[in-house]
């Protein structure tokens, strides 16, 4: 007995033995960062600008030791040698220390460009530069325009969110921009997850110019207590700094083609305070005087929730009344990782009318809640991922839901008529 | 030794601390400027869908991680938009290789999947553990008489992360929907540098994944001494091995929705006798027996050049007379970095016949060629990158030349008829000016 006791004693040792360095090998694998800063341009997306039509800005990271960085831009052409030709804008170069990742953000703003011209642009320094991307700046008030909705993304960026940005842009490649209605990562803080968005985007990211909203998961309490935005998001996105101060860059307007485009933090609005007094009074100011014909804003947390138990009570009630006010056409939100979209249900306050605007909730990444089917709604669903895809010419906006598998699962029209609200047309 | 040395050992110490880290850290920066930008993990890269010999029942995947990595799976299931559905997914096992070239140590996995659904979206992804790929969408082929979309690149062969990206995902754009890929040849400069297979795989990113390659080799994917094919081209493709003996995966054959696509290794055909013979007699076979109406054949070295310098005599010689007798409709060349089409001005089997097959050479890349001479062509063009869109309809092929910034370059449509050689209606684009 004792012998084949310390026999087995003796295979065990043997057994660990022969398994560790196994271990320790598998362990230097698992913590290695998948997405780690190189000397060649990565990360790089294309931003609206306040007018793409005649500018366009870009971001980029390379590792610490590239100290600088341009970018160059010409008209796009087929013969290789005339690259040459290309104009270089010197880069904004700062160093960022994230999630014990160091890295250096890079950003530049191409301007006085020519409307609904196809460019081709690169990035970078010295013998580490991306290919030529092509990218088209908007056209003028009255051109047809074609733009990506995504509800949130926040998880399966890299799983099950690639084939929904995949299948929208194959749809429609001649979008002019994506909206992100916030929870675009899970956590913002965690570096690789973001490196997981912009793997799974490919070269769409650096193709079509993105209008990032943020959302609750893009924020995150500080060690002073204070709810703030990721340190990644400014460094990796330049998007328009004419919101409020304060909510640069999370609060903004882009004029497209007749459209105005607006985005608001919605997770400063839920705080309530300043952060939302603050956002109130920018918006009335660019809705007062605002020349485009059709109004688009797009944040995270709903005027209208999918699910029961949640309810932005400051949003509906701040935000909702200046809505109506301008009569805005469209808002496009998520946070409730369901579908609902609802105008013919929703009240106007002290008249017998419906809603001027269409509110929509969506999803677009593997996290999902059930359909609590809401009685706002004039359609909801739960458990599919969807994107949308927008189109504007003249005084009709069609709107189309897909699923990620390429079926239409929702459809509208919505038709401008004078002195009216939006005449709206389901068509699914 | 007085106090005031103390200091002056410090100032030693200190400048010897500097120099050491001088000399580490210039190591360390020459180090980081020498890195490998695409190196092999646990996570898949290269991930590569490939033609079968029916594309409507099966697919063919490759993919690569590092060597640590000693297996690999193939899940598959039609596409569902619900997330929690994928758990139901079909797990195949891959085949795995172990793969060293100089300081490339790495796992090739490969897969073919058969019993699919044709015409149908599939949804697939490939790894092991806790390292899997996205899920791609891929659509098998439809049935003969089905329409038929299809891409054709000329050689990419240089500028694979700098030029050649766009026009591959211009092509993807404007046909998001085609059931093939097919590249001439040259795809890469040096078929045994790892490093502009990871460009290429990085220039075309998840295109590669989501449409099947037909690749066809050039001169480019052979050595440069010696006669052997790019140690990476069979780890990593998975093309049918349906050719000659000493010829598979490069010389193959795959039948698409009533079309039937042939690769001709060109190379061994210009550099052996008996590669050619081999083939030869393969190709006879498969134009005889071949039960499809239609009939595209790709290869690198083309049967007319842009220059009288660049005659690939053997290839001519021992196909011309074989594509005249079976009536192949169109033949898609690379080799010569520019474009010429041509039919009308090109003899048929005998001299007072017009050839019934379109010949083309065309270039994706930037490595660029003036035309010098192209008494053959109908269409020409020099220093342009370009991509071809080609759609089969019924009687009617429908052929579109695009240059890399979207512009239509060249357009024919190729209309069947009963008893006589296709007709040809040219669509060029109006010149401007």
């Amino acid at each position: 007995m004792m012998g084949i006791k310390r026999n087995y004693t003796f295979f065990l040792k043997l057994l660990i033995c022969l398994m560790l360095p196994v271990a320790v090998h598998a362990q230097s694998q698992q913590p290695e960062n998948p997405y780690p800063p190189a000397n060649y341009p990565d990360r790089i997306v294309l931003n609206v600008t306040q007018d793409p039509s005649t500018s366009l800005a870009v971001n980029w990271r390379t590792q610490k030791g590239i100290a600088a960085g341009s970018a160059e831009i010409m008209r796009a052409a087929s013969d290789p040698a005339e690259t040459t030709k290309a104009t270089a804008v010197k880069a904004k170069t700062e160093t960022v220390v994230h999630d014990q990742v160091v890295a250096n953000y890079h950003s530049a703003v191409f301007t006085g460009l020519e409307v609904n011209t196809l460019y081709m642009y690169r990035v970078g320094q010295g013998q580490y530069w991306s290919e030529w991307f092509h990218v088209r700046t908007a056209g003028k008030p009255g051109d047809k325009l074609s733009f990506i909705y995504m509800g949130d993304v926040q998880q399966g960026m890299r799983t099950f969110w690639p084939r929904v940005i995949r299948e929208a842009y194959t749809k429609m490649p001649d979008a002019r921009l994506i909206m992100y209605a916030g929870d675009i990562v899970n956590r913002g803080r965690n570096d690789h997850e973001w490196g997981e968005l912009f793997y799974g985007g490919g070269f769409i990211h650096s193709t079509i110019p993105g209008m990032m909203s943020p959302g609750n998961h893009e924020h995150a309490d500080n060690a002073a207590g204070v709810n703030e935005i990721t340190g990644l998001w400014r460094p990796q996105f330049t998007l328009p700094e004419n919101g409020p101060e304060g909510l640069e860059e999370t609060c903004y307007y882009s004029d497209i083609q007749g459209v105005r485009f607006i985005s608001l933090n919605s997770q400063a609005i839920w705080f309530g305070g300043e952060g939302m007094q603050k956002q109130i009074d920018w918006l009335e100011s660019i809705l007062t005087n605002n020349p485009n014909r059709w109004t688009c804003v797009v944040f995270h947390h709903p005027v209208y929730s999918v699910k029961a138990n949640r309810d932005n009570e400051n949003l509906r009630e701040k935000f909702q009344p200046v809505f109506n006010k301008y009569k805005i056409d469209l808002v496009l939100q998520g946070h409730d990782h369901a579908y609902g979209r609802g105008m013919q249900k929703i009240p106007m306050p002290g008249t017998k009318d419906a809603s001027p605007t269409m509110y929509v909730v969506s999803m677009s990444g593997s996290k999902m809640y059930a359909n609590d089917k809401p009685a706002w709604a004039d359609k909801s669903v739960g458990h599919l991922q969807l994107y949308q895809l927008i189109t504007i010419d003249g005084k009709t906006l069609s709107y189309r839901s897909y699923t990620a598998t390429g079926e239409l699962f929702d459809a509208f029209d919505l038709i401008k008529r004078k002195g009216k609200t939006n005449k709206l047309i389901n068509l699914k | 030794m007085t106090k005031m040395d103390q200091p002056k050992k410090r100032l030693h110490l200190r400048t010897a601390l500097v120099v050491l880290l001088t000399i580490v850290c210039s190591g360390l920066q020459a180090q980081t400027t020498t890195i490998n930008p695409f190196p092999p993990t646990p996570n898949p890269d290269r991930i590569v869908l490939n033609v079968t010999q029916d594309p409507s029942t099966s697919i063919a995947v490759n993919w690569r991680t590092c060597d640590t990595v000693r297996e690999g799976f193939l899940e598959i299931m039609p596409v569902t938009a619900d997330p929690r559905i994928a758990g139901k997914a079909t797990r195949k096992q891959a085949k795995n290789e172990l793969f060293k070239l100089g300081d490339i140590a790495a796992t090739y996995h490969s897969v073919v999947v058969p019993g699919l659904r044709s015409k149908t979206l599939y949804m697939y992804r490939v790894g092991q553990g806790a390292y899997w790929s996205e899920w791609f969408h891929t659509r098998t082929a439809g049935k003969p008489g089905d329409k038929l979309s299809f891409i054709y690149l000329g050689d990419a062969q240089t500028g694979l992360k700098t030029l050649w990206p766009r026009v591959i995902r211009a092509a993807y754009a404007k046909m998001p929907d085609a059931g093939l890929i097919l590249y001439a040849g040259d795809i890469v400069n040096r078929g045994n540098n790892d490093n502009e297979w990871g460009e290429l795989f990085y220039g075309g990113s998840f295109i590669h994944s989501t449409i099947p390659g037909m690749h066809s080799p050039g001169n480019h994917e052979y050595a440069r001494t010696g006669d052997t094919l790019s140690a990476f081209w069979r780890p990593q493709f998975t093309l049918p091995e349906n050719g000659p003996e000493g010829l598979k995966e490069t010389c193959y054959f795959t039948d698409v929705q009533g079309m039937r696509f042939i690769s001709i290794n060109s190379y061994r055909v210009e550099e052996s006798d008996e590669d050619l013979q081999k083939q030869k007699a393969w190709v006879d076979s498969l134009l005889r027996h071949n039960p499809n109406q239609w009939t595209a054949v790709v290869f690198h070295h083309p049967f007319y050049s842009i220059r009288p310098t660049r005659d690939n005599v053997r290839m001519r010689n021992t196909f011309k007379p074989l594509f005249d007798r079976y009536k192949v409709d169109i033949v898609l060349q690379g080799h010569d970095h520019a474009y010429g089409r041509g039919m009308q001005k090109i003899e048929g089997a005998t001299k007072d016949e017009r050839s019934g097959t379109v010949y083309i050479l065309s270039v994706s890349g930037p490595k660029m060629s003036s035309v010098y001479e192209g008494n053959w062509m109908d269409v020409s063009a020099s220093y342009t990158q370009l991509f071809q869109l080609i759609t089969v309809e019924g009687n009617t092929l429908r052929y579109k030349s695009y240059t890399a910034a979207g512009e239509l370059h060249d357009a024919f449509d190729l209309i069947k008829q009963k008893g006589k050689p296709n007709k040809l209606v040219e669509h060029k684009p109006d010149k401007k000016q």
